[in-house]
């Protein structure tokens, strides 16, 4: 059925669009790095018109480096960073920040610890020698470390009631088994187990400048937000330095559910082993992903989507840490399709094993990809997180330069190539989370 | 759904060109102002199409948007969730562009797409490559023109709206709290008040002649306006504008029925059970004044000193002081906008979830506390500078982030409600006339208790 048509015009030729002018060249903004004589990196990054200027303090101390038994006590030491210092308190720091046009950012992953906040460019100065002081002089009190208990008390119960977290942690558990990669929460017993002692030792074994990268990014005065970062950062101890735990990863066909009842979708979390962030194939496997279940026009969100409706919110990500990738399919699809939803993943799958693609998706594709790349460095956070992966995984500068190159160099064989090397059946983990007295004989054939 | 922010250089050469090519209004000619300011160029095609186009050159990226003046405000009443559903009707086919292929057409030309439906209007937008406008005009004409839809198209659009209700709702512990739960206890108007989000029946039932009238009393150039800004030249902007939307047939848009509210006068509150929840929560809706007013961006002032920020008198006291919760959330049209881009009856809206051990009654209790300060005293000219501060900060982030698309958001919701894209370059202006004075008044009238709702959220979750 056609609204509007105009008549006589039903049996036309289709019109191909135009095809656009010539693009323009894309350079990465030009970056000026240094080191203190603490060992501290900085990377200012003169960039945009917008009078505004974005720091990020990467500290690379995470839940990796969590006591056995104190699991997260990364993140509460970070969130305890901004309840005071010795000189200011918590409503003073919020105030001051405020008045600049910004506020203060904290949080904890696997690796790191990110202290972030963008401001006003003319409080640029100002706002490097507050975040000085906040990594530095931190004013731990027991009355705080009460107060985060009890919110990460109340976080942690409502992740348990969310599909989508039972289904990540349970995949974690199982593909990193052994590791500290494999817990994402802490139990409630860990957190009641939290001491103010727990969270000064912490600070003291892991923040300094040998572990801390700070990047600027934005529009700034130089000169000023420099002599700031010196002035401020300067006296900071060199402290321990950063160490790897690269993960064994769990490549065993395996497979997991968890009893939702009477739940109307089914959170399905597929995935195997992928290259790391600094592997040769990493750019070539970015382009199968993208063409298999990355993209909104990508194969599987075609099929289970706007195919057979199965689901609305499929997607696919690359799970980088040093040295280490997995690839993940999840899709939150009906109860009662989500046996026929895993069979047509693993057929799209298998058909990017065993058939070339063409020419004129592989194109579409890397174009994608590099508009992606140019749209997410447009902005001042995607700068510093293209940057920052480049430095966690020491794949050394000209990475970000070459990397549109990597892209269009891809070639169909290629392509087929990195379906057939990673995703294999018999390394492939599931996860199921869902209604077990409706999925059950629905998923009894992938279970193995 | 649910993604639920230099001076223009009109010469003469170009003016010429639009009378020449039937335009019926002079291009209005962006003045540079004190405070945040763009370029703004607007005019309307022989159709009624408004076209707004703003340049912004800082990165070789271009965002094309047309917004149509139709949400899910006034959607059929015995079809919620239709306004949504339509949207993604949009996506699945016009004359010279199958299922998938303006998707297709989009990200193999380098570029992002989406679309929503709000309140009061209907987005689709892309971000694209420079140098691939053109081709965007292009597509997007394609379907303002009509779509060419099949009943499996729905009947799958069905299925994957039905999943979105699923996943972001129904699935999902706190789904409508407070984003659809607050205006439903709030309003009396079902226009106001009704599941915009879709009764899974009601998007069940949708037909192909609904999406028939549906489009053929709101899908009109008469009702939209079309945005182009970022890296582009105007004058081929023009060429092309002229070229693909300047033969869509124009149609009266239905008129818009009677959306407003009767002044509250009681105060209300409405439990509603969660079975998914296991922490209570609770939320507070106050009725916004008129968009535009003085007491509108007073409003504004007041969100960002009570609300907005660790700063704000509410995270003091709820988070720091009383330790009710981690956080607390809200604003205006916080769930599916900001305070610009609505266009009716709308709430400023704050909600927590927090411990068992404290009670709706506690939280209103200190709620009021903080607002009987802000009625009974003057705020000082510090804290409504600062107030400004955080909302200048704001605005720079909303005008560039994502490639433009928050600019030409505004820029399009300023076009269709206000007929005036310049607004945009005196919000500013309009935040720096609120007084102390005006403020306390303000909240004396918006902020009694007789004009709030609270929902009380029951965890009966494990």
């Amino acid at each position: 059925m056609c609204f509007a048509c105009f008549a006589g015009d039903l049996l036309a030729q289709k019109q191909t669009p135009p095809a656009g002018g010539q693009p323009k060249a894309f350079v990465f903004p030009e970056q000026e790095v240094y080191t203190l004589p603490n060992g501290m990196r900085v990377t200012l990054v003169p960039y945009g018109s917008v009078p505004k200027v974005a720091f990020q303090a990467v500290v690379y101390a995470g839940t990796k480096d969590d006591a056995k038994g104190k699991k997260a006590i990364s993140e509460t030491v970070g969130a305890m960073l901004k309840e005071g210092t010795q000189t200011r308190t918590a409503d003073q720091i919020a105030r001051e920040i405020a008045e600049m046009g910004g506020g203060l950012f904290i949080s904890t992953g696997t690796d790191s610890t990110n202290i972030s906040g963008e401001v006003l460019t003319e409080f640029g100065a100002q706002f490097a020698a507050l975040l000085a002081d906040v990594l530095q002089n931190p004013n731990f009190k027991a009355a705080d470390l009460e107060l985060i208990r009890a919110n990460k008390l109340r976080a942690l119960a409502v992740a348990r009631t969310q599909a989508g977290n039972q289904a990540w942690s349970k995949f974690r558990e199982v593909i990193f088994a052994g590791h500290p990669y494999a817990q994402i929460n802490p139990t409630d017993d860990e957190v009641k187990g939290y001491t103010l002692d727990d969270v000064r030792n912490f600070y003291a074994q892991f923040y300094g400048g040998a572990r801390t990268h700070l990047y600027v990014v934005g529009k700034f005065d130089r000169l000023a937000v420099k002599n700031a970062i010196s002035k401020g950062f300067g006296g900071w101890k060199r402290g321990t330095t950063a160490t790897r735990n690269v993960p064994t990863i769990n490549a065993k066909r395996s497979f997991a559910m968890i009893d939702r009842p009477d739940s109307p979708q089914s959170t399905i979390y597929l995935g195997m082993p992928g290259p790391a962030f600094s592997d040769p194939d990493y750019a070539k496997f970015v382009v199968m992903d993208s063409i298999l279940a990355g993209s909104f026009g990508s194969r599987i969100t075609a099929n289970i989507r706007e195919n057979k409706g199965y689901t609305y919110s499929p997607g696919s990500f690359l799970w980088n840490r040093y040295k280490t990738g997995y690839w993940v399919q999840n899709a939150d699809v009906t109860t009662q399709f989500t046996g026929a939803s895993i069979k047509e993943i693993l057929f799209e799958i298998n058909r990017m094993r065993n058939e070339p693609v063409g020419e004129t998706e592989l194109n579409g594709i890397k174009s994608y990809l590099i508009g992606l790349y140019v749209l997410q460095n447009s902005a001042r956070t995607g700068v510093i997180g293209q940057l920052e992966s480049m430095n966690y995984n020491e794949v050394g500068k000209d990475f970000l330069d070459s990397y549109v190159q990597k892209l269009s160099a891809v070639t169909a064989a290629d392509v087929q190539e990195m379906a057939k090397k990673y995703l294999v059946e018999d390394k492939m983990a599931i996860v199921v989370v869902g209604d077990k007295a409706k999925i059950a004989e629905q998923v009894k054939p992938y279970e193995k | 759904m649910r993604t639920l922010i230099k001076r223009s250089a009109a010469s003469l050469f170009v003016m010429s060109m639009m009378l020449s090519l039937g335009v019926t209004t002079q291009a209005q000619k962006a003045k540079p102002q004190a405070g945040i300011s763009v370029p703004v160029t607007y005019y309307k095609l022989g159709n009624g199409l408004k076209v707004v186009l703003s340049p912004e050159r800082s990165a070789p990226l271009a965002t094309i948007a047309v917004y149509y003046n139709i949400g899910f405000r006034i959607e059929p009443r015995d079809r919620t969730g239709f306004a949504h559903l339509f949207e993604h009707l949009m996506f699945q086919g016009s004359k010279n562009l199958g299922k998938m292929e303006y998707i297709r057409l989009v990200e193999s030309n380098g570029g992002v797409l989406n679309g929503s439906t709000r309140f009061d209007f209907t987005n689709y937008f892309a971000v694209v490559p420079s140098h691939k406008v053109e081709t965007l005009l292009w597509a997007e004409a394609d379907r303002m023109r009509g779509l060419d839809i099949t009943d499996d198209n729905l009947k799958n659009q069905q299925g994957v709206v039905g999943n979105e209700v699923k996943v972001n709702v129904l699935n999902q512990p706190y789904g409508g709290f407070p984003w659809i739960d607050l205006p439903m206890a709030a309003f009396t108007n079902w226009y106001n008040s009704h599941n915009f989000y879709g009764e899974l029946e009601d998007i069940e039932a949708a037909t192909m002649a609904d999406a028939k009238t549906f489009f053929d009393k709101y899908y009109s150039p008469k009702n939209a306006v079309l945005v182009v800004t970022g890296d582009f030249n105007e004058r081929d902007a023009r060429t092309w504008i002229q070229k693909y939307f300047a033969d869509i047939p124009a149609q009266t848009p239905d008129k818009i029925p009677d959306i407003s509210e009767p002044r509250q006068t009681k105060e209300k509150t409405v439990t509603k059970s969660d079975k998914l929840a296991n922490k209570p929560g609770v939320a507070f809706g106050y009725k916004m004044p008129e968009r535009g007013t003085p007491e509108y961006y007073a409003m504004g002032l007041i969100d960002q000193i009570m609300l907005q920020g660790e700063d704000s008198l509410l995270y003091k006291e709820f988070v720091k002081d009383r330790g009710f919760a981690g956080g607390v959330g809200g604003g205006i049209n916080s769930g599916l906008g900001n305070m610009f881009n609505y266009n009716g009856p709308m709430l400023f809206d704050i909600s927590l979830i927090h411990d068992d051990k404290f009670s709706a009654a506690d939280i209103t209790r200190s709620l009021d506390s903080v607002v009987a300060n802000l009625q009974e005293k003057e705020v000082s000219q510090k804290d409504i500078n600062r107030a400004i501060v955080k909302l200048r900060s704001g605005l720079y982030d909303t005008m560039t982030q994502f490639g433009g698309f928050g600019r030409a958001d505004l820029l399009a919701c300023f076009a269709i409600f206000d007929d005036n894209p310049q607004k945009i370059n005196q919000i500013e202006a309009n935040f720096r006339r609120v007084t102390p004075a005006l403020i306390k008044k303000t909240a004396k009238e918006y902020l009694r208790s007789t004009n709030r709702t609270t929902v009380i959220l029951k965890a009966e979750g494990k």
